[in-house]
């Protein structure tokens, strides 16, 4: 009997084995092809240098006066979910704009969280060289300089994205852009519901300028992996809910922001599904 | 090896993006974006990036290059018809502004010229700052 228990410890072992073995050879499989993909990726770098930075957002949320509420942001231990690199540079991207949100708002604490959520990201990406973690924390923890913070978060994220660039990253530094821009609007979205301001309306309504942006690149990209195909699809979901979306701009004329209850609503709606997607 | 080192070796602007920062500072500009301006010797004439503006904020575009007062390089703001809306160059008194700040009242595309007018410096930068 005990020979048997044994014999079928051992065949479980040994299957289980074999499937983590599967499982790594479907990993190495991914991976390479996440390799081929990074070459295949049309990536337009002179758009995404344009992109605005997501923290003009998230300061412009800051101003509405709306109390910091963390649970609005993605969770720090979420960084052990992301094992594949489209899903680290998604996931990078909302992590800066969380760690944005959590210093402009003077919270040391969570942001030291964030800046390790976003170092494990880095890590992930191979692009840790570009910031100076030691220097970002120790001003974090002093919470004395917000500019400087600012300053030196912005001067890692322009060296990554130049190294990125370098290194024809295409389909990492857009995912990276994508997932900071998500994660902002998702912020100005879930504040607005709360506080009726016309500047956070207007901040939303010209986003239609950056997504229209995105799902050009998102489209052309789309065959490449079953990923993108997926990426493309969601963020599709959000250029239509921008479609009734407009910022009417006159001369001499106040800014006129065509978003009706519905529209918001419905664009609230797919943001957030959006983005809970992203972060799970 | 040695020519890229070497193409490398002569436009560091760590020194420089820090500079620009700086002139960030006093009127409580913050950090958006740095922008190494490479002209590759001189064989570059123009260097263009462009930038997503806002409507209803204040951006500072700073400057800097080996010389302390900027000397030679300046910027010309172009919109999205690439109509020059304001240059940090006073053709007049011959003079390289260390920065400009300007108001957005219209969101969209902005292009950023930069150029060498004078001199043999090539190697410049700049950072683009915010404030509501």
């Amino acid at each position: 009997m005990k020979k048997i228990i044994v014999a079928l410890s051992l065949s479980v072992f040994w299957v289980a084995c074999n499937d983590n073995n599967n499982a790594n050879q479907e990993q190495k499989k991914d991976e390479v092809k996440e390799q081929e993909v990074k070459k295949d990726f049309k990536a337009d770098f002179d758009i995404l240098n344009a992109m605005p930075d997501p923290i003009e957002i998230v300061d412009l949320v800051k101003s509405t006066g709306i109390d910091y509420d963390n649970s609005l942001l993605n969770k720090p231990e979420n960084t052990e979910k992301y094992n594949s690199e489209h899903k680290m540079a998604l996931n990078m991207g909302v992590y800066t704009v969380d760690l944005g949100y959590t210093n402009l708002h003077n919270k040391t604490q969570d942001a030291i969280k964030y800046l390790d959520a976003t170092k494990k990201m880095t890590n992930g990406l191979k692009v840790s060289q570009f910031f100076d973690f030691e220097k970002i924390k120790s001003i974090t923890q002093e919470g004395k300089d917000l500019n400087q913070l600012i300053t030196t978060t912005g001067i890692g994220l322009d060296k990554m994205r130049q190294g990125l660039e370098d290194e024809k990253r295409g389909e990492a530094i857009t995912l990276i852009v994508a997932g900071g821009w998500l994660e902002a609007v998702y912020l100005a979205t879930q504040v607005a519901e709360k506080a009726d301001r016309k500047e956070l309306k207007e901040k939303i309504a010209d986003q239609k300028i950056v997504i229209t942006e995105l799902i050009k690149m998102f489209e052309a990209n789309k065959t490449t992996s079953k990923h993108l195909t997926e990426i493309y699809e969601d963020f599709k979901k959000i250029n239509d809910a921008f479609t009734n979306i407009a910022v009417k701009n006159e001369e001499g004329k106040e800014v006129q922001v065509q978003m009706s209850k519905e529209d918001f609503n419905k664009l609230n709606q797919t943001i957030k599904e959006v983005r809970n997607k992203i972060i799970s | 090896m040695l020519t890229a080192f070497w193409a490398n070796a002569q436009c560091d602007v760590t020194e420089y993006i820090n500079k620009c920062a700086e002139r960030l500072k006093p009127q409580g500009y913050k950090y958006l974006k740095s922008y190494k301006l490479d002209f590759l010797n001189g064989s570059k004439k123009q260097i263009m990036y462009s930038y997503v503006f806002s409507n209803n904020t204040m951006y500072r575009i700073t400057l800097a290059n080996s010389d302390k007062d900027n000397r030679g390089l300046f910027v010309t703001l172009l919109d999205s018809e690439k109509k020059p809306l304001a240059s940090s160059y006073i053709e007049k008194e011959k003079k390289y502004m260390p920065a400009i700040d300007i108001k957005c009242t219209r969101t969209g595309i902005y292009y950023l010229a930069y150029s060498v007018n004078e001199g043999k410096d090539f190697c410049g930068s700049s950072v683009i700052g915010f404030k509501r």
